[in-house]
């Protein structure tokens, strides 16, 4: 009936490596099933560069988790084994609720052997301090820390990784980071997010030494971090979110671009110290400590301090809770300084009159402003209102 | 701040390269941007491409070569800056916004850039479009992919052939 078709059929004159790249792009039962279609797509799934597959459980809400088919772990030992062994791993990207300890033990050291120059592993399980991360909301028990019975469900990251010579790109959620002693060389790490993974502050500190090309750096919500150094000269992301522990951060790379922190208020001006602070240009500080009662300069010095020594800054997105009315003033005078800054966002209440001036002065004083963002920190982010404004 | 303009030699006007597509219109466009193709960056730097000469493209129609040098001449600021990210996530955010409204395109003008890219060897554009096909792909059955694809419907034959496959890989199918 569809002899006759008009339809553009092109896609399957394009060679294995055009077919492969787009087949990247999909979760690994999607490319497979993509097999199907005709004998031009038979084997074309089997040398995609790409392993990912999503556990589709979701959180603690586990319903459902008797009438799916095949469990998780079948499916990604399938997608494993079903590749053409001989193609190289490029990317291994797993989501997993509660894993099957020795399986998951076995899947990164095959996606390393393969040459896996990414591996994002995250770990889902429920927890039962999953509110408390963070010792400023006000809720009972709030900690910096995770409580005893967490500790026990993450699972001990495997020596593999960090003995990889092809790994550049690593992720990991929910483990407990444990870094061999007899790791000696360095790795070639390019980029390390870290997301609630626990570990001596040792040995945390002994993997990012051990990374000497490290570019970007996230941390987030691992209270290991307490004083840390790091050391790769090529750094030029940083983001620190929510690792209340720590104490300081010392940067030695003179590249730094970007830097995003989200916690209390730095105990201490010496909380960064960067060598270069001209090569900073963006900058995002969220701070979700309340600061509402603390009313002089050198409270919150640490903050205006950083800000003012970024001579270069061109972008900066201020959170400060519940009302960073309180300080424009002080902030006016720290922007200032700032000629090149034209991406200015702020995050708070405008709470009177005084505030709303202080605003427009800070205003005056940034004549490269191209973009000005406020809003208040009540609203999800996405409702911001977007004042556009032409100085 | 000002980045050295890769590829111009002299008194720091940007070097200018003409690209000739199959139907002979010429395209005068920067080097820089012309240079995101890994074919044509070693005419480009052995000197080709300028003055009357220019560089034919014979595989690439004039309506293609203008959408492809839309995007060169978009990303080429950010890739003279050693590929990596910009500083700004505005500026990332603008060119994000770009690339989805670039591929936001009919389906033959689609693979048309699909085979450009590739012929070209444009690493950002073939990922970009890749991309975009793959999200057509994402969530379907493999009749719907068929469908959206353009393929013709299968025979009873292929039918089969499908039926037995699909038994054969049921781990994928859930």
């Amino acid at each position: 009936m569809a002899k006759k078709t008009t339809r553009d059929d092109r896609l399957s004159t394009l060679g294995d490596a055009a077919l492969t790249r787009i087949l990247s792009h999909l979760p690994t039962d999607e490319a497979v099933r993509t097999s199907i279609l005709s004998r031009r797509w038979r084997n074309v799934y089997a040398t995609v560069p790409v392993v990912d597959v999503v556990d589709p459980k979701i959180g603690d809400r586990c319903r459902g988790y008797n009438t799916l088919p095949m469990c998780y772990e079948q499916k990604v030992t399938c997608a494993l084994m079903s590749r053409d062994p001989t193609a190289p791993i490029r990317v291994l990207r797993i989501d997993v609720y509660h894993p099957t300890h020795s399986l998951l033990d076995q899947w990164i050291p095959i996606a390393l052997r393969a040459g896996a120059e990414e591996v994002d592993v995250k770990v889902r399980c429920q927890e039962a301090s999953r509110l408390r991360l963070c010792p400023f909301i006000p809720y009972e028990g709030a900690s910096a820390d995770f409580d005893g019975g967490d500790l026990a469900r993450y699972i001990r990251t495997p020596r593999s990784l960090f003995h990889s010579a092809t790994l550049r790109h690593l992720s990991l959620s929910r483990w407990t980071l444990e870094f061999p002693k007899d790791v000696s060389s360095f790795m070639p790490l390019e980029t390390l997010a870290l997301h609630r993974v626990m570990g001596s502050a040792e040995a945390l500190q002994r993997l990012v030494s051990r990374c000497n090309q490290l570019k970007d750096l996230t941390l987030e919500e691992c209270p290991g971090v307490k004083k840390l150094t790091v050391t790769s000269a090529s750094l030029r992301t940083l983001a620190l979110v929510c690792c209340h522990n720590t104490r300081s951060i010392v940067i030695h790379s003179r590249r730094l671009r970007s830097l995003r922190y989200k916690g209390g208020v730095p105990p201490t001006r010496s909380f960064f110290s960067i060598a270069n602070h001209a090569a900073i240009t963006a900058v995002t500080i969220d701070i979700c400590q309340d600061i509402g009662g603390k009313t002089t300069p050198t409270e919150i010095a640490s903050v205006t301090e950083l800000i003012g020594r970024c001579g270069n800054l061109e972008f900066l997105h201020l959170s400060l809770r519940p009302a960073m009315a309180y300080y424009s003033s002080l902030f006016t005078s720290v922007l200032r300084c700032l000629p090149y800054l034209r991406h200015l966002e702020l995050r708070g209440c405008l709470r009177n009159d005084h505030s709303v001036g202080c605003v427009s002065v800070l205003l005056q004083n940034t004549p490269n402003l191209q973009v000005f963002l406020v809003s208040p920190s009540s609203r999800p982010y996405r409702e911001e209102e977007e004042l556009p404004l032409r100085l | 701040m000002a980045a050295p303009e890769s590829g111009d030699g002299n008194n720091g006007a940007a070097r200018m390269v003409t690209l000739i597509s199959s139907d002979n219109t010429r395209f005068e466009v920067e080097a820089a941007a012309a240079s995101l193709s890994q074919t044509l960056q070693l005419t480009i730097l052995d000197g080709g491409g300028g003055g009357g000469d220019g560089i034919p493209l014979p595989n690439v129609d004039s309506a293609t070569l203008s959408k492809v040098l839309e995007y060169c001449i978009k990303h080429a600021p950010a890739a003279a800056n050693g590929g990596a990210p910009n500083a700004t996530a505005v500026d990332r955010a603008e060119l994000e916004r770009f690339d989805n409204e670039f591929v936001n395109i009919d389906q033959s003008v689609l693979y048309s850039l699909i085979m450009a890219a590739h012929n070209l060897e444009i690493e950002g554009l073939q990922s970009l479009v890749a991309k975009k096909v793959a999200d057509m792909i994402k969530g379907k059955s493999p009749m719907e992919i068929r469908r959206t694809l353009g393929f013709p419907d299968p025979t009873p034959e292929e039918q089969a052939e499908m039926n037995a496959h699909m038994l054969e890989y049921g781990w994928a199918y859930e």
